[in-house]
């Protein structure tokens, strides 16, 4: 392998400071980084240095290198050198390090059976290095199946007191996925964990105590996420000098008591069983998202949100199956403020009270509807829907999902065209999908894309319809 | 020069004497320059020494385009900074080194980026002629490090 050498080129790079060669190498992969070791003296500990560090599959073996897909009879089989070359990488670069190399964050995105005596010692090292961001994700799971849940006593007991030893914590952000918090025993376990704004706690076994502990030991944390935790039972947000600004609680389903009393609060997600949620008193709401499963649910929210004093500049998601709402309009007429909904539509036989819905709703800015019916169904007369006294005065963007180009939907399409005077944005597209809590969405859709002869019906039976300066987009 | 000077400029000279006229909105993107305004310790004219007229017109092309485009969509933005950075070794190098003096954040981030870019992915043959020029034989083939990262098993 004879190299031809380029007597122009000379050793440019390892001139530049020494900071910038290890911002450089904190951008790539850690496999990457790895590779810079082998270039003269000054590289070999660069890599090391780099304060932020990544630690999951992609990251420690390569981009290309895809893990095979395994059956769960295989699992402990063949994951067993997968895991110890994990490990053996990561306790690499860990007794690499020289001490002092500040650690800003360190995220480890692995196996739940990863020796835990191992972990142990990256997260001490990561406290005596000022870590300030952690992230410690051991529900990987690889491709089969996707709800395989881990038994609990597989889980990491994630060791938070070692934040109260003798070097100072400066931890502000921690993230765990799949582990086991146990509830303080002695009163000086939480102090490492007093620095904390971020917390976000995700699959994680813990009791009421834990829970409870945080709200009174981490007097500066603004943002908490509780994603299916499904171990603990009471959920008390409540204190006078809560810091907390975002809080989102998504599908809990051990919880049976859930109150609020949260001075800065400002957005909240809540995906669950809205009638345990007993008081609501958060003066500085504005932003909040509510899943509402069934139509019980519905007059206990209301009842919930006239207590909010903002409640007029609320932006209010709601996501409703309309088929499972009793008494129908009547009670949901009653969020006259809501700015934004999200409806499931089993029907033609709901559009009736689909447009009462709207109806009730003056202040609607956005609307999003699911249509839920897959078939084609036969076309009915349809004289157009009466506008009539309608008026959707703030309807801006309305999106309409999983439509088939069934009657009813272009139907209802040419009354928003017409009743939605400040229409901005309509949005016609097969894609299903809905909002989840925590940024994710879920997509039930049959296919991504009509075939072109139906958007090409669709587009056609509206285009006359709309309106100039009205951005109209059938996907 | 100096004294027909519109408002809210700035005059930088490059350390081979040329004169630039620039937006002080412009100019303070470099945080050296930013404080020596701000401590008013700086006439109108503002030497910036180490940097050549040649690599200054870039910068200031660079910021310039940082500074109008704040408007504009990201994902622009975003083509216009790896174009810019796409360049030889040597500009690169001089890049590089007046972003870090005078401490202009977006630019370096840009070309860190583009440094970074050369090392993703690629094998540790191509890494050492991209940077040192040649492939050193007797590497490191026996070292330790070698040996974890580069196992065949796991590539």
């Amino acid at each position: 392998m004879a190299m031809e050498v380029n007597s122009e080129r000379k050793d440019w790079i390892s001139e530049l400071p020494q900071c910038i060669l290890v911002d450089i190498v904190n951008l790539v992969d850690t496999k990457d980084a790895a590779k810079t070791s082998t270039l003269s003296e000054k590289w070999k500990y660069l890599w090391t240095m780099r304060p932020d560090l990544k630690f999951d599959h992609h990251n420690l073996f390569g981009g290309n290198h895809e893990i095979r897909k395994f059956h769960i009879e295989q699992y402990h089989f063949d994951f067993v050198p997968y895991r110890s070359e994990f490990v053996k990488r990561v306790n690499h670069i860990m007794q690499q390090r020289c001490e002092g190399t500040r650690m800003h964050s360190l995220n480890v995105t692995c196996f739940v059976e990863t020796e835990h005596d191992s972990v142990d010692q990256w997260i001490s090292s990561a406290i005596n290095a000022g870590v300030e961001k952690l992230e410690l994700l051991l529900g990987f799971r690889p491709h089969f199946e996707q709800c395989f849940i881990f038994p609990e006593n597989l889980h990491y007991n994630f060791p938070y007191w070692l934040f109260s030893g003798p070097s100072a914590s400066f931890l502000k952000y921690l993230h765990l996925d799949t582990c086991l918090l146990r509830s303080p025993i002695a009163p000086g376990d939480f102090r490492g964990l007093s620095n904390l704004t971020t917390l976000k706690l995700e699959s994680v076994v813990m009791e009421d105590d834990f829970i409870a502990s945080v709200f009174s030991n981490c007097l500066l944390l603004k943002d908490l996420t509780l994603k299916t935790c499904d171990s603990f039972s009471n959920l008390l947000v409540v204190g006078s000098s809560l810091r907390l600004v975002h809080l989102k609680v998504i599908r809990c389903l051990k919880i049976v008591n859930f109150v609020i009393s949260a001075p800065n609060l400002t957005t909240f997600e809540f995906s669950g069983n809205i009638l345990l949620l007993s008081s609501l008193e958060a003066p500085s709401l504005e932003q909040m998202y509510i899943y509402v499963r069934g139509g019980s649910g519905i007059p206990h929210a209301f009842n919930l949100f006239t207590n909010l004093p903002r409640f007029e500049n609320l932006y209010l998601t709601l996501p409703i199956d309309l088929r499972k709402v009793e008494g129908k309009p009547k009670s949901l007429g009653s969020f006259r403020n809501l700015k934004q909904l999200e409806l499931f539509y089993g029907g033609d036989s709901e559009l009736t009270w689909l447009l009462s819905i709207l109806n009730a709703l003056p202040l609607l800015q956005n609307l999003s509807l699911m249509f839920c019916i897959e078939r084609i169904e036969e076309d009915q007369t349809m004289q157009g829907i009466n506008v009539g006294g309608t008026t959707l005065n703030q309807l801006k963007h309305v999106k309409m999902g999983g439509c088939v180009g069934n009657w009813y939907e272009i139907e209802f399409a040419k009354f928003v065209l017409r009743a939605a005077t400040k229409l901005e944005k309509l949005v016609i597209t097969p894609v299903k999908r809905y909002y989840l809590g925590d940024g994710e969405d879920f997509d039930l859709s049959l296919v991504s894309s009509w075939p072109e002869s139906d958007r090409a019906r669709v587009h056609g039976s509206l285009k006359g319809e709309v309106p100039a300066g009205i951005q109209f987009i059938v996907l | 020069m100096s004294s027909s000077l519109e408002k809210n400029m700035l005059i930088l000279r490059s350390s081979d004497g040329e004169e630039f006229i620039v937006p002080e909105v412009v100019a303070v993107m470099s945080k050296a320059i930013k404080n020596m305004v701000e401590d008013e310790c700086a006439s109108n004219t503002i030497p910036v020494p180490n940097v050549d007229a040649n690599i200054l017109a870039m910068v200031i092309e660079f910021c310039k385009k940082h500074d109008e485009s704040e408007a504009e969509a990201a994902s622009d933005l975003k083509t216009f900074d790896s174009e810019f950075v796409n360049r030889g070794q040597e500009a690169l190098y001089d890049l590089i080194t007046a972003a870090n003096f005078r401490d202009v954040k977006e630019l370096l981030d840009a070309l860190c980026q583009n440094v970074a870019e050369m090392i993703k992915g690629k094998s540790v043959h191509h890494i050492r002629i991209q940077f040192l020029g040649y492939q050193l034989f007797e590497i490191l083939t026996s070292n330790f490090i070698w040996n974890i990262w580069c196992d065949r098993d796991f590539d």
